[in-house]
């Protein structure tokens, strides 16, 4: 470490610009990867802030929860506590406040008032009928309040806000939250149902510590059902894991970027000193010393670099305008920036063998 | 007395068949603590092949090399590396500082590769080649001479047996140069080292106890 240093204040501005770039790639590193997390949250947000650890679909549904079309008495059919599953509609419309001219697309959940699915109410109550919802922070944040009456869909009659609940997202527009006789209605309006129990719903969320004991019976007249993780929903959602990939590859592409930039700027650094470690070799100085050098100024290029960017990132996470995506997943930003020291020790450690091969007999008789 | 460096018939030669060339033939030599010694050879002779086989940088073709009566064409490379550090110093033609420590760090340096505290030993050196005023500086920041002064601390902080001197005058205007053949003899009596300069210029020698002279891979005493 010591020569290391040294060579580093002796050479301030060289290593200043490597690290200089060490900075801008990882600050795109941390940015992309935000927008991943944003992105991924807008999409997902509502559906993991459920908890549940299974969903049901309806087998035809291809995994996509939007195409599936269950009935509440499917309910029944999952073997499990009352309170640990719950009967969920999805339908995506727009809503439009009384007396105003803008449409906000919004995700709309239907759920029985007591299920676990529905989000804790941070201002206001919970809706108590057909006619009442609950919106998310962020959908008031667009001037939609409590007390207010809007229209959704195509419907005449209108609903009432009566709570609010945190930010949450799904499939990127706000979420409302309304009761299962309400959902029936806005998707499905006046059609007549035999009984209750054929009413559809899109899906069933179970709440398991151990998700493999849960079943769903299958009789001879039921829909075929499909169960799985809440994970795999998640990666079916139109979109979702399309913009992961495209993002991810990015970010892995940027560290082999890492890896040559960090690797060629210290291979230069090491064939301008190769007389001088000649002489060291000579000396004495074990060459594990002088490799040691190399990649301790490695680490030290690639970890101040991502302290910076870090911190670069995060301030600019403060001043970027709401409707972009942009997240900051703490353990993903972790793990980006340990790769991002790893990728450029890597880097650091192509110069071992230039290192090993100078031979400390150049150092006499040499000019 | 006894000899700290002893070699005897040592034959170096380089590639094979037509191509073989004799560098050294039959070399013996030795030298004891508190010598100051002088291998004077023009370009070409074999000196720094001398001073390689010396220095254990690289093994001869046959013969025999005692430091300390210890063969060290036998050990393996790490032996060699650590022998070079504890018993051997090297001052080399233009310097053997490093560019971007602090005269002070250069000593520095060998005291972390030691494990040890030289600071007593580094102290009575500075003052005693008068450098104790450059501690601060860089090597570039130092003329010539006071390089050379540097680096003679240097190859002697670590309490080496032997140094081995590689044209240290070289890059030197003479009345620097004769200054800095002075300090090596003067080095050698009073610290009791063994002290080993190759120049291609007769005149340095005037204060060598001893003065070899090296052609075509020979080694004889001069006249």
């Amino acid at each position: 470490m010591f020569l290391a240093w040294k060579e580093m204040r002796y050479a301030k501005l060289r290593y200043a610009l490597i690290i200089g770039i060490m900075i801008l790639v990882a600050y795109v590193v941390f940015m992309l990867s935000g927008l991943a997390s944003g992105l991924a949250n807008g999409h997902k947000k509502a559906i993991s802030d459920w908890g549940s650890s299974t969903i049901v679909l309806s087998a035809d549904s291809n995994k996509v929860a939007s195409a599936s079309v269950l009935k509440r008495a499917d309910l029944n059919r999952a073997k499990t506590a009352n309170t640990n599953k719950a009967a969920v509609g999805l339908f995506a419309t727009a809503a439009q406040k009384s007396g105003s001219k803008t449409k906000t697309n919004v995700a709309i959940f239907g759920a029985q008032k007591r299920s676990f699915v529905v989000p804790k109410i941070i201002k206001g109550r919970l809706y108590q009928n057909a006619h009442e919802i609950i919106i998310s922070k962020n959908l008031s944040d667009e001037g939609y309040h409590i007390g207010d009456q809007i229209k959704l869909a195509s419907m005449t009659h209108k609903f009432k806000i009566v709570g609010i609940t945190k930010a949450t997202t799904y499939s990127v527009e706000p979420v409302i939250y309304l009761n299962l006789d309400a959902f029936t209605t806005l998707k499905y309006g006046s059609q007549p149902f035999s009984s209750a129990s054929q009413k559809p719903i899109s899906l069933i969320a179970i709440k398991h510590k151990t998700p493999k004991q849960v079943t769903v019976t299958t009789g001879t007249s039921d829909t075929k059902v499909a169960k799985m993780s809440t994970a795999t929903l998640i990666q079916n959602l139109p979109g979702f894991s399309a913009e992961k990939i495209t993002l991810n590859t990015m970010i892995d592409f940027l560290f082999i970027v890492v890896a040559a930039i960090v690797g060629i700027f210290l291979y230069v650094m090491t064939l301008q000193k190769t007389v001088l470690f000649g002489v060291l070799k000579a000396q004495g100085v074990r060459t594990r010393y002088l490799v040691g050098t190399i990649v301790s100024q490695s680490f030290i290029v690639g970890a101040a670099g991502v302290i910076l960017a870090f911190i670069l990132g995060y301030l600019t996470s403060l001043i970027l305008p709401e409707a972009m995506p942009f997240t900051i997943d703490g353990m993903q930003w972790l793990s980006d920036g340990l790769i991002l020291i790893l990728v450029s020790i890597v880097g650091g450690l192509f110069s071992i063998r230039t290192v090993t091969k100078v031979d400390p007999i150049n150092a006499i008789g040499g000019e | 007395m006894d000899a700290v460096l002893e070699m005897t018939n040592i034959q170096k030669k380089f590639g094979t068949g037509h191509t073989e060339v004799d560098a050294l033939t039959d070399v013996n030599f030795s030298i004891n603590a508190g010598q100051f010694v002088s291998i004077v050879g023009p370009s070409g002779s074999g000196k720094s092949t001398f001073l390689t086989i010396a220095g254990g940088l690289q093994r001869q073709t046959s013969g025999e090399i005692l430091i300390n009566h210890t063969d060290i064409s036998k050990l393996n490379e790490k032996k060699r590396t650590q022998i070079r550090f504890d018993q051997l110093g090297f001052i080399l033609q233009s310097s053997n500082l490093i560019p971007f420590l602090k005269v002070s760090e250069q000593f520095a340096l060998v005291e972390k590769l030691a494990k040890k505290s030289l600071q007593e030993r580094v102290d009575m050196l500075l003052k005693s080649l008068d450098i104790e005023n450059l501690k601060a500086k860089y090597p570039k920041e130092l003329s010539g001479g006071e390089r050379q002064r540097v680096a003679i601390a240097r190859a002697l902080c670590n309490d080496p047996s032997v140094i081995l001197a590689d044209e240290p005058t070289a890059s030197l205007d003479s009345k620097h140069a004769f200054e800095v053949v002075k300090i090596l003899a003067r080095e050698a009596h009073d610290q009791n080292k063994a002290i080993i300069m190759v120049t291609h210029d007769e005149r340095m020698t005037k204060w060598s106890d001893q003065v070899y002279q090296i052609e075509d891979g020979r080694l004889s005493l001069a006249e």
